[in-house]
């Protein structure tokens, strides 16, 4: 299935193909920040719709996830990394996908902060 | 019982203190800015907030009737508070609860969290709310 996705003024917009059966809440130093509601993706799934770098990018401790920001409205519509196995990756935060009724997404609970 | 807290954005540009009651009631709203950021403020009153660092490192954003300052780092993109000018209960400070430092998970749990629909322009509860 096809969604999509922006921040709140419109500077990014984004499509994402896959099957939207759950997403991650995570209570990480970060995450409990933003409040994203993560779904996991091959980032090739991601087809961003506005320039690439109309997204400002973040990284901290190890530098490897890109968490990516509007700098205009500053909602974090997702973020870059890769997997273990080395495939690219993005994590999109589905608050920011439109036409879903949210509250029927089961969500798991990751324990990030005990990392 | 009001305690003052101190926050901070993620990478640390912007700092605080506020003055808050964390056994009053939080917010968590349906509205199209607060439903991409989850934002859950607790409130506090003009002058039980103080910015301690990061003037300069914030970015605001207003729109539709741009009657609420909603700041964020530039660098890491977190919303450490925002300031509503005609809540129904005046001009308010938005302090988002997850920036606070000293604050255990258990604790954050405890907060009361009241739902509103801002969707609607309603200080009411929504049909759904689960997902906020």
């Amino acid at each position: 299935m096809l969604y999509n996705g922006s921040c709140h003024c419109g500077r990014i917009t984004f499509q994402v193909e896959g099957e939207l059966s759950g997403a991650v809440s995570c209570n990480c130093s970060i995450c409990q920040r933003k409040g994203a509601l993560m779904w996991f993706i091959p980032r090739q799934n991601l087809q961003l719709l506005t320039p690439d770098e109309n997204a400002s990018t973040y990284t901290f401790s190890k530098h490897v996830v890109k968490h990516r920001f509007c700098p205009t409205c500053g909602v974090h519509p997702y973020g870059e990394g890769v997997d273990p196995k080395g495939n690219a990756m993005a994590a999109i935060n589905i608050r920011c996908i439109e036409d879903i009724e949210l509250e029927k997404i089961p969500v798991t609970h990751f324990d990030g902060r005990a990392l | 019982m009001l305690k003052t807290y101190n926050g901070r954005c993620h990478c640390g540009a912007v700092t605080f203190e506020a003055e808050l009651d964390l056994t009053q009631q939080s917010y968590r709203c349906n509205c199209s800015i607060c439903r991409r950021t989850r934002f859950w403020p607790a409130v506090a009153t003009p002058d039980r907030f103080r910015l301690l660092s990061g003037q300069s490192e914030l970015t605001e954003y207003r729109f539709n009737r741009r009657k609420n300052l909603h700041f964020f780092c530039k660098t890491c993109g977190v919303r450490s508070f925002g300031v509503g000018t005609e809540t129904p209960m005046g001009k308010m400070y938005g302090v988002n609860l997850g920036c606070l430092v000293g604050v255990t998970e258990e604790e954050l749990s405890r907060v009361p969290v009241t739902y509103v629909d801002g969707m609607h322009d309603r200080f009411e509860p929504p049909e759904h709310f689960s997902h906020l």
